[in-house]
């Protein structure tokens, strides 16, 4: 039983999210501080919440509006991703999202990819040049006429690193925070034990002591579901084609310095199949359960 | 042989250098009194060192300065007829605040700013605001325990 001070919260952005730290009492004094930050977050960024500024953004129909420093945030979050991937991590996919069936408010019921046969590969491309972009300038933001943003894993990377350095700039000597399975932590002692466990069943398929930095998984093990045409649909699209998009693998692991770079690394491999966005390390998990670490680290 | 004679002055003159000299040594040995900080506050905490200080061997030194790493944090003066201590200034600085996370404090006097005796005969300038130095140790913290088991996964 560990002694670190632990903080949950049941939602943020759609999934559960924890925070440990010692000395306990760093723990207890920063508590108030990062339940305001998350709450701030999840009130205005995520698209699960009606009254939020991206739900809000998302149903201007092209039109301008005001929106907070959470959400201006993110975007810029989303922006970063953007350039550093070529486009492929893209922040509007959510239009093709939505149009699959993944609508706010609810998950398609899951189903379990080991049961599915392996669909032909089908990988991203980045958006045409052709359109619009979303803008921002100031305190607004417009997201283009039937588009939708969706912060996703970007914006859990973005909550999960200003997390992590109230507690460090608290005093922390040991601290993680950890949002849907995305983590980022350090420890002056021992290391974070981190199971690698893509299908999320408890029996992870590798371990990483991790002394500082972060590791995201991206993944089609868990938002995945079958359409009313029978085709294995999953909310890793490609912003081309809006189309799910498949490879080799099932899920990728990346190790980056941040959670945010964690993230964006993991998505960008997965999407375009290709190991080299792993440059901190990594792992994939291929349609047969086999795992490969990546970047000399060990399986 | 016989003693020479001394007259009075000069009986009073050697009176008040035994009894300089004897004053001198007790300065030396001067180890002042520590305090397990606590809850304690700041100005408290500076009150607790310099009152156990002049208590113990100053009673005569009217206004005194506290020191951490050479930077002055408090001037203190001592209020007659009682041995207590009025704290005057204190100057926030980060290493006395904030005092609950103090540990220990100890106290000396500086060897530089030693006081010169009021018998003596060679005081004729006014004696200098004597300067405590302070330590103040921090707690050491406790070991991290092993941190619990996480997983990354598909969100």
């Amino acid at each position: 039983m560990s002694g670190h001070h632990h903080i949950h919260w049941p939602r943020v952005l759609g999934g559960a999210a924890n925070a440990f730290a010692w000395p306990v009492e760093v723990g207890r004094a920063t508590e108030p501080a990062l339940r305001e930050l998350l709450a701030r977050f999840q009130a205005r960024v995520s698209r699960f919440e009606p009254d939020s500024d991206t739900s809000r953004l998302n149903d201007a129909g092209g039109r301008p509006i005001d929106v907070g420093t959470e959400l201006r945030e993110t975007l810029a979050a989303s922006r970063w991703a953007a350039e550093l991937t070529g486009g492929i991590v893209d922040g509007l996919v959510a239009t093709s999202l939505h149009r699959a069936g993944y609508a706010a408010g609810g998950h398609p019921p899951r189903i379990d990819v080991r049961t599915v046969a392996r669909p032909a590969d089908r990988l991203a491309q980045p958006a045409a040049s052709t359109r619009p972009s979303l803008t921002v300038s100031g305190d607004i933001a417009c997201v283009p006429a039937g588009e939708r943003y969706d912060p996703g894993g970007v914006g859990k990377g973005l909550i999960a690193d200003r997390a992590l350095a109230l507690l460090r700039d608290a005093g922390a000597t040991s601290a993680l925070v950890e949002l849907s399975g995305d983590l980022v932590g350090f420890a002056e002692e021992h290391p974070w034990p981190v199971s690698v466990d893509p299908y999320d069943d408890g029996e992870p398929l590798a371990e990483i002591d991790l002394h500082e930095g972060a590791v995201a998984t991206s993944a089609i093990t868990r938002r995945a579901w079958i359409d009313g045409d029978g085709a294995l649909q999953h909310h890793l699209r490609c912003p081309r084609s809006g189309e799910p998009v498949f490879g080799p693998w099932v899920a990728v692991t990346a190790l980056a310095p941040t959670c945010l770079e964690a993230e964006t690394r993991s998505k960008w491999a997965y999407l375009t199949a290709d190991t080299a966005p792993l440059v901190h390390g990594g792992y994939t998990t291929g349609w047969d359960g086999g795992i490969t670490a990546i970047g000399g680290i060990p399986a | 042989m016989t003693e020479p004679t001394r007259t009075p002055a000069e009986k009073q003159a050697l009176r008040e250098l035994v009894v300089s000299e004897r004053r001198r040594k007790q300065r030396s040995r001067w180890s002042l009194a520590g305090a397990s900080a606590g809850a304690v506050t700041s100005a408290s905490l500076l009150g607790l060192v310099v009152t156990a200080w002049l208590r113990q061997e100053h009673q005569d030194v009217p206004r005194a300065q506290v020191l951490t790493q050479h930077k002055v944090i408090a001037t203190i003066r001592y209020v007659r007829p009682k041995p207590r201590i009025k704290v005057v200034k204190v100057v926030r600085h980060r290493a006395v605040t904030p005092a609950a996370s103090v540990q220990r404090v100890s106290a000396s006097l500086s060897p530089a700013a030693s006081v010169p005796s009021r018998t003596s005969a060679v005081a004729s300038a006014p004696a200098p605001a004597p300067r405590v130095q302070v330590q103040i140790s921090k707690p050491t913290p406790a070991a991290a325990p092993p941190p619990p088991p996480v997983s990354t996964h598909a969100s």
